[in-house]
C-alpha cells in the first residue's frame, strides 16, 4: 500500500509473437504530478498506456491504479482512468457539448455520476467558442483540446495523455502545456512524448524507456536531460 | 449481463448519426423507386390473371423482392458500424468505457433495425392501396411484415459481423454481401442435390426457405428459431472478433 501514488507497473512484460516490445519494466507515478514517459518512435510508449488503460493485455505483470490491481477490477480503472490515445478518438458528425456528454454518459453507467463540473470543464480547455460546433470542422489545436476535454469529463484521478503536442502549431502548443499544467491540481497525468524540451517545461518526474526498457527514473532537475540522451538512447 | 442503460446510450448514438448522415436517405429513395416500380408491375400484370389471388400475384412476389432489397442495402447500411469506428479511433473511446462488446453490438444493431422499421413503414402505402380496393389480406400481409424483419436482423447482423472485420467499407460491405449471397444459393444447392436428406439441411441452412413459409401467411416455430440462432451466430462471432484484441 502506498497511499502517495496514483499508479505503480511492476514487471511488465509484452511480446507479440517473435518480438518483445515491453521488457519488464517497472515504476511509479506519484499523485498530483506531471509525470513524462519519454523515449524515441517505437520504444513501446503507446503499448505501455494502451496496457494501462486496458486496450491491451499485458504477458506478464502487474498494473496498479490507486492501489487497485486494474486486471480484477476493469470498472473501477474506466471510471478513473482518463485516456487520451495517440490517435484522436473523435466522433466527427457530433458537436464538441454532444461529444464531452456522450463521452461522460458512457463513463458514469455505473457510478451514475452526472453531477461532473462541465461548464469549468468546457472553459478551462478552451472550449466556450467551440461548443456547438461539429468535431469535424474544428482546427487541429482545437481538436487536440476536445480530445483532452473528453478525460476530464468524468473526473478520472489519473489522466493519460499520448503524445498530446504532436503535430501542433507553436501557439497552439503552448496552449495546450498551460493547459496540462492546470490539471495537476486536480489529477495526475502521465503523459508520452518524444520532445526534450517539453518535458522541462511540463514535468515534475521523468521516466525513459528505450527499446521496451527503462532506462532511468528521475526528478526534474536532476539529469541533464540532452546529455544523457545523446549517450544513452541510439 | 445486459444493461439496458447501456446499450440505449449507443442505439442514440447510432441512431442519430444514421439518421444525420445522407445514407439511409439515400437507401430510402432507392429503395422506394424500387419497391413502387415492382408493386405497380405486379398489380398491371395481376389483371392478365383470372385464376389467381392478389395474395399469390402481387403480394408474395411483392414482399419477396421487398426482402431481397433489403439483402442488397443490408451490407449498405452497417457497412459503416464497426469499420468506422476503427478508423476514427472511437472504438478505444468505448473500449476504455463502462460499456461491454455485446452493449455495443447490440446497441448498433437496434439502431439499424429502426432504420429498417423506418423503410418498412415506407411501404405500408402498398397494403394500404391493396386494402382500399378491398384486396388487403392483412393476416398475410403482417406475416411477410414479420418474415422481413426477422430476415433482415439476420442480414444486418451478418453486415455488422463483417464491419467489424476492416477499417474498409468497401470491403465491409462487399465481405457482408457475399456472405449473405453464400447463404442464399444455400437454398438453390439444396434445390439441385439428388440426396434428400442433404437437400434439406441446405434448404433449412438458408434463409429463403425460413421466408417463404412466412410469406404464405403460415407461422411455423421452427423459423424463429433459425432466424435468432442465425443472428445470434454472428452476433457471437462479432462479439469473439471485438475481444479478440484481448488475446
Ligand atoms: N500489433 C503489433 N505487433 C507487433 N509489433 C507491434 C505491434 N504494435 C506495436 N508493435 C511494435 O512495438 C514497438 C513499440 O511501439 P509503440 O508502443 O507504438 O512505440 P512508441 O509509442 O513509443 O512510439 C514498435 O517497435 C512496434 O513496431
Ligand atoms: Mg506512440
Amino acid at each position: 500500500m502506498n497511499q502517495s501514488l496514483a499508479l505503480q507497473v511492476k514487471n511488465l512484460h509484452k511480446e507479440y509473437p517473435g518480438v518483445e516490445v515491453i521488457k519488464n519494466i517497472s515504476f511509479d507515478v506519484k499523485k498530483n504530478n506531471i509525470h513524462a514517459f519519454l523515449g524515441p518512435n517505437g520504444a513501446g510508449k503507446s503499448t505501455t498506456m494502451r496496457i494501462i488503460s486496458g486496450l491491451l493485455p499485458a504477458s506478464s505483470g502487474e498494473i496498479f491504479v490507486n492501489d487497485k490491481l486494474i486486471d480484477t477490477n476493469p470498472a473501477y480503472c474506466h471510471q478513473n482512468i482518463g485516456f487520451l490515445p495517440e490517435n484522436l478518438p473523435l466522433y466527427q458528425d457530433m458537436s464538441v457539448e454532444e461529444y464531452l456528454v456522450f463521452v461522460r454518459n458512457i463513463h458514469t453507467i455505473k457510478t451514475h455520476d452526472k453531477t461532473i463540473d462541465f461548464e469549468t470543464i468546457i472553459k478551462r480547455c478552451g472550449l466556450d467558442k467551440v461548443r456547438n460546433k461539429l468535431i469535424r470542422k474544428l482546427s487541429k489545436g482545437y481538436k487536440q483540446r476536445v480530445g483532452i476535454a473528453q478525460t476530464l469529463s468524468y473526473d478520472a484521478d489519473l489522466i493519460i495523455l499520448d503524445e498530446p503536442l504532436v503535430g501542433l502549431d507553436p501557439n497552439a502548443i503552448s496552449e495546450i502545456r498551460e493547459l496540462i499544467l492546470d490539471l495537476k491540481e486536480r489529477h495526475t497525468v502521465l503523459l508520452s512524448t518524444h520532445q526534450l524540451h517539453e518535458v522541462d517545461l511540463l514535468c515534475d518526474e521523468i521516466t525513459i524507456i528505450n527499446n521496451g526498457k527503462i532506462l532511468i527514473n528521475a526528478k526534474k532537475g536532476e539529469l541533464e536531460l540532452e546529455k544523457y540522451f545523446k549517450e544513452n538512447v541510439h | 449481463m445486459i444493461n439496458l442503460n447501456a446499450i440505449s446510450l449507443v442505439y442514440q448514438k447510432e441512431l442519430k448519426a444514421l439518421f444525420k448522415s445522407s445514407l439511409i436517405y439515400i437507401v430510402a429513395s432507392l429503395f422506394c423507386i424500387i419497391s413502387g416500380w415492382l408493386f405497380y408491375n405486379y398489380l398491371i400484370s395481376a389483371q392478365e390473371f383470372t385464376n389467381r389471388t392478389i395474395d399469390q400475384l402481387v403480394i408474395a412476389p411483392l414482399y419477396g423482392n421487398i426482402n431481397f432489397l433489403f439483402l442488397v442495402f443490408s451490407p449498405l447500411l452497417t457497412m459503416n458500424s464497426f469499420a468506422e469506428e476503427r478508423k476514427n479511433h472511437t472504438l478505444d473511446l468505448l473500449l476504455t468505457s463502462d460499456l461491454t462488446e455485446m452493449d455495443i453490438i447490440l446497441g448498433k444493431l437496434l439502431g439499424m433495425m429502426t432504420g429498417v422499421c423506418f423503410l418498412l413503414l415506407l411501404t405500408l402505402i402498398f397494403p394500404i392501396t391493396l386494402s382500399l380496393s378491398g384486396h388487403g389480406n392483412w393476416p398475410v400481409i403482417l406475416s411477410n411484415y414479420l418474415g422481413i424483419f426477422f430476415c433482415t436482423f439476420c442480414y444486418l447482423s451478418v453486415g455488422v459481423f463483417a464491419s467489424s472485420l476492416t477499417e474498409n467499407q468497401i470491403v465491409s460491405s462487399l465481405l457482408g454481401f457475399s456472405i449473405l449471397m453464400a447463404v442464399l444459393l444455400m437454398a438453390a444447392s439444396g434445390g439441385i442435390t439428388k440426396n434428400y436428406i442433404v437437400g434439406q439441411i441446405f434448404s433449412y441452412l438458408s434463409t429463403p426457405f425460413h421466408f417463404e413459409a412466412l410469406s404464405r401467411g403460415s407461422i411455423r416455430s421452427y423459423d424463429f428459431i433459425y432466424f435468432l440462432s442465425f443472428s445470434g451466430i454472428f452476433i457471437y462471432l462479432t462479439f469473439i472478433k471485438l475481444i479478440s484484441r484481448k488475446w
